[in-house]
Formats: C-alpha cells, structure tokens, sequence
C-alpha cells in the first residue's frame, strides 16, 4: 500500500515518513500540491496524507484533483491539520476529504485511521475490478447474443411470409422467444402450424426451437402426416433438451380446401374453434404430454381430424397470454381472450392494440404469442417449376420374354430414366398410369387370358391376383414389347405395347367406368376401368394386330 | 412396408397411408388394413398424402374396400390428393362413391 505524504513542513514530512514506513507502508513525501500531481500518476497512492495549509495550492484546492486522478476507485485523504477552526474543516470535508489528522501526529491513531481508510480503499477497488469484468462480460454476452439472434432469425425464417390468412401477435419478453409459431406449406397445399411454448422464457427456452423448427421446416416439404411431424420433433426434443425442460405444442394442419383440420396436442392450452358467425364451438383440446418429454416407443402421435366451414376461425395463444393478469387477480382466460376478439368483430389489430395495452397495465411475466388463423381454401398449392422440354427426340424398345415378365419391373425402369429428362417430371404420375394400364392389360389379358370377371367379390379380386401369380409362373412362351416414342416438335410420347398373346379388344363402345357408376349399379363391375383411364390421359387409343398391340399418344403439355 | 395405418386420438377415425405406389403389388396389404376393423361407426380415410402413383388395381382395390365395408355408417374419405391423382379418380367419378377433399 502506497501513501502520498503532502505537506510543506520537513519534520511533518519525516515524521509521517517514519510512522508510515513503521506499520508496513511505502511512503512518497512531497513538499507542495504542486508536486503532488507531479508525481501523482507514476506513485499511484491508496491514500493521501494531505497538510491544509500551504503555501501555493491549499489542501482543500488539491483534494478535488487528486480525486479526479484516482478515477472511479476510492482515494482517501487524510487531512493534517491543527486548527480545530470548524468552518476549514467542513470546507474539507467538502473538498473530498474522508477524516483528519490532528498534529502533534499520535501513531495509534494514525495507524488505526490508515487500516481503516486503506480498508475502504481495497472495497472500492475490488468493486471496480468487478464492475469492469461486467462490464468485459456484458459487452461479450451483448455481441453473442447478436450473433445468435441472427441464427435464430434466419432458422425461423423459413416461415410462410405473406400468408393472408393467419394475424399473429409476438410479444416476446426478452429478445428471445421462448415461444415459436411455425408455418408452412405441403406439397400438396396444405397449411402447417407449429405453436410450441417451451419453458420458462429468454435464450435457453428459445434454443429449442432452432431443432424444432428444423425437422418442422423439412418434414413439411415432405407433406408429412402431422402426427409423424410431432413425432420427429418429440425425438429431436428429447434427445436434446434437459429433463425439466419440454415444449407445450399444438400442430395443425389445414388442408387445402380449408375444410379438414387436423391436430396433435401436446400440453398446449386448447386453441379455439370458432364457427363462421363467430360462435364458439369447442377447443383443440390437449391429448397428449408435451414434446420432449416421452421416449420415442411411447410417444403417442395420434391426431384428430375434423371438419370445418369455410369461415371459421382457429385462435391460438400462448399462456402468456391465457394467465394476463393473474398475478392482479383478473386473469384473462381463454374466455376472456374470445370475448375481446368478439368485442373487436375479429378485427385483430385492435385486438392486438388493446393486448399490448393490457401487459403494460397488468405486468407481463412470460412470451406472448396470439394467432388467428382463418379456414378458407388455403390458395398455396406448390407450382411445380416448369422446366423446358428436351428437344432431343428418342426412342426406346423393351422386348421382354416370359423370363424378363417374371422378374423385371419395366415401369419403374422407364419411370426412373423418364425422371431425367427435361420436363418429364411433372407428367410422371399420367405416364405411371398409361404403362401400367397398357403393360398389364396385355400380361393378363393378352398373355395370361386372365377372365377380369373375377374381380367382381372381394374375395374373387384377390383370387384374380393369385391365379394370374399361378399362369404367370406356367407360361412358357411369350413377349412383350414396350415402345416409346418421343417427338419433341408435337411434345408427344407414343407408346406401343404389343404382346404374343391372342390379342384382347375391348368391347364395342363400352366404357364400363361410365356404366359403373352413372348406371347406379356402384361398383358392381370391377374392370375395365383402366381402358378407360387410357382414354382420358391420352388420344388416339388404338388397337392394332386383332387386339394384340395397343397404341396411343400421350402430350406432354 | 408402403401402407401404414393409424387410428385417430378419439379412435373415431381410422386412416390408412399409401407410400409412394399404389397398384396391385398391395392388393393383400390393402385388404388385411381393414379387414379387422369391427366397429361399423368408425370413420375409415385413405389418406394419399404420400402417394405418387396410381392405376386401375388400385381403383379396383378402394371399391372392393367399399364393398365390405358398405355395413359402415359414414361414407370412406379420400383425402390429401395430388392433382394427377385426382384426376385419377374424377375420370373414374369416384366422387359419387366416397367423400373426395
């Protein structure tokens, strides 16, 4: 510890030097204020013994700058002195100074004065010590949490943007949401929600929705079932969170049509069915535990599904928002919410206003999240990119024996190499059909002479599919052959497919489909349904060689 | 395994799943789905979410399943159809026979 003696009296100085270095100080002694700040900065005293008076700067002058040197850390001063005059030593006091020191100097005294003033001073500087590291760690934890912002801003940005149909409200409490709303589109136009609340609130609930919303995003580009989504999420949740840490989640699916909903919910307060004049009818209640909890072989994904008018309204919110205002004994409650929404005519704006007017009166303790999803035709059917045409025009010949029948499936063959080619892709499912009409037509009734009349009992159609295994197995002679014929300038497939058989025509003018049902006889008939589904995907049907090739032109438009 | 079958939470639903290609290859599969189904109020759902192609078997194989289980009170859903399976079945006006969304 290092203490600056101040004063102009040699015998003071030495003195003070003395008793100083007596009780396991360094001492620095200086004759003027003037040198005081001299030497000030290189000597870094823990204390100051400073005399009044002086010739130059008087004690109370230097105090105040040797305060200010010292910065943030507590610099005691000691003033020497011998008056007892009461109005030098308030000025003092003023000054910055901490006690005095009367002359002649009494070393007990001084001894106890400096333990306790050095004491004061060790205080102060630990405190700055922290306050720095704070400081060091709060502008660490300020840029870190910029950067995870970021992440979590571009995981979840995956989220439909613009989707018209669903109003949310985010009220998060701090920068990071605990809660999480997920939106996306299936392939085939469905709409998904993912609410989840995970636990507690700030960054450590919000990191579990960076793996949630992940599997959430990939699985619905896949158009998977919800309760196979919940699943996924559940087993992502559960192997990564901690145990007391899990996430309420609601997930819905609304089909294209707006008119089927489905929905898992794990712990999640039941969202609101609404009809379409605004009549409460009944809630998506919870079915399940929450996510993240339950091992996979006992996660239960079992959905329910029902259907809705075009109108009605699904409201989802967190409990942040359900238990507004508990702790002021008027919480809103989920009737509570239904009612403002119905105060409003659903105008969700004001109703957004009034809720963000209500946290501020009442006290915001968790996430808020709100979402009003309304069930109209979801209007997001995927556009599948149309990629130009190839203008390579090709073609292929399969000519398949008994053998290649067995044991070849040439359908998924063309399929596959079909795939590759320059817009194809999108007419895969149409060529599926004509191939595995034509290509079958002509094993079971050109080669196998299978009697399609079979079909007609449950038990007969799998008969018919036992005795064709059977005639397929004894045919010893036999071929077919598949032609495809592609002409890129009238953006056309023709296909051949030709057997041994002895030819098979269909009868005169029937198209037994038609019959089937507009007949009222419902389903009576069970064949002849793939002629014509020959005749509706593609033109020019034609037979050829009695019956025993078959010959049509797909466009590939 | 390409058809997967679930019941919903309420067990009131009972729904099957096709992967990828319904043909014939599944006619036993098919049928043994809803064969053991007794309760005649449940409501049966061929969910083709994930169903990419179809043919004339299949078409063969959803009527025979309406015929057995013509006993069932609800009509069976066809449900999650891409267009081109849609297309499928509205050239073979399935829509008079089940409840097509």
């Amino acid at each position: 510890m290092r203490v600056l003696i101040i004063d102009d009296q040699a015998v003071n100085r030495e003195q003070l030097r003395e008793m100083v270095t007596e009780f396991g100080y360094s001492p620095l002694t200086v004759e003027s204020g003037e040198d005081a700040l001299v030497v000030f900065n290189e000597f870094s005293p823990d204390l100051v013994l400073l005399d009044v008076m002086m010739p130059g700067l008087k004690g109370d002058e230097i105090a105040p700058q040797l305060k200010k040197l010292a910065n943030q850390v507590h610099l005691p001063i000691i003033f020497i002195t011998a008056l007892d005059d009461k109005r030098t030593l308030l000025r003092c006091l003023e000054a910055g100074g901490d006690d005095f020191l009367s002359k002649p100097f009494d070393p007990l005294v001084l001894g106890a004065k400096l333990k306790a003033h050095l004491r004061t001073r060790k205080l102060s500087q630990t405190l700055e010590q922290n306050n720095k590291h704070l400081a060091y760690h709060s502008a660490r934890i300020d840029r870190e949490h910029r950067i995870v912002k970021r992440i979590f801003n571009n995981a979840l940005n995956r989220n439909l943007g613009d989707y018209p149909y669903l109003s949310t409200l985010f009220l998060p409490l701090s920068v990071f949401n605990g809660d999480t709303l997920l939106t996306a589109a299936s392939p085939i136009g469905n709409l998904y929600i993912f609410l989840g609340d995970f636990t507690g609130h700030g960054l450590a609930a919000a990191i579990g929705t960076l793996p949630a919303s992940q599997t959430f995003y990939s699985m619905a580009a896949r158009g998977a079932p919800v309760g196979q989504i919940a699943t996924e999420i559940n087993n992502r949740l559960s192997e990564l969170l901690p145990e007391d840490m899990f996430c309420a989640a609601v997930l819905i699916e609304l089909s294209a049509s707006g008119q089927r909903l489905s929905y898992w919910n794990g712990g999640m307060n039941g969202p609101q069915l609404i009809g379409p004049e605004g009549e409460f009818l009944g809630e998506l209640a919870p079915q399940h535990v929450a996510l993240g909890i339950l091992p996979s072989d006992q996660f239960d994904p079992a959905v329910t599904t029902l259907r809705v008018d075009i109108g009605s309204r699904v409201l989802l919110a967190t409990d942040g928002l359900i238990e507004l205002g508990k702790e002021h004994g008027q919480m809103l409650g989920a009737s509570g919410l239904r009612l403002l929404l119905q105060h409003f005519h659903w105008e969700f704006n004001s109703v957004a206003h009034e809720i963000k007017a209500l946290t501020k009166e009442w006290h915001q303790h968790d996430d808020i999240t709100l979402a009003l999803l309304e069930c109209v035709p979801t209007g997001i059917l995927a556009q599948v990119p149309s990629t130009d045409l190839s203008q390579l025009p090709f073609r292929v010949r399969c000519d398949m024996t008994m053998n290649e029948i067995r044991s070849q499936d040439p359908i998924a063959s063309f399929l596959r190499a079909f795939e590759h080619i320059p817009g194809f892709k999108p007419h895969r499912s149409a060529l599926f059909t004509l191939l595995s009409e034509s290509y079958n037509n002509a094993i079971d009734h050109g080669l196998l002479r299978m009697d399609s009349r079979l079909k007609q009992s449950p038990d007969g159609f799998e008969r018919y599919y036992v005795e064709r295994e059977r005639r397929l197995l004894e045919l010893e002679d036999g071929l077919i052959t598949i032609e495809v014929d592609y002409k890129p300038e009238s953006k056309s497939l023709t296909f051949t497919v030709s057997d041994s058989g002895l030819g098979f025509l269909p009868q005169k003018g029937t198209n037994v489909a038609e019959e089937n049902t507009e007949g009222a006889i419902g389903g009576e008939v069970n064949f002849g349904r793939g002629l014509s589904l020959i005749r509706e995907l593609a033109r020019d049907v034609q037979w050829l060689h009695g019956g025993r090739t078959i010959c049509f032109v797909y466009l590939l438009q | 395994m390409n058809l997967f079958t679930e019941y919903s939470s309420d067990r009131q639903q009972f729904i099957i799943r096709v992967k990828g290609k319904f043909d014939f290859s599944m006619v036993q599969e098919f049928r043994q789905a809803y064969s053991e189904l007794s309760d005649s109020s449940i409501n049966v759902v061929v969910d083709f979410r994930e169903t990419e192609y179809i043919d004339s078997a299949a078409l063969g194989m959803l009527l025979n399943m309406r015929k057995s289980l013509s006993n069932h009170t609800r009509p069976i859903q066809l449900i999650n159809c891409r267009p081109e399976i849609r297309k499928i079945l509205d050239i073979s006006r399935f829509d008079k026979l089940f409840q097509i969304d």
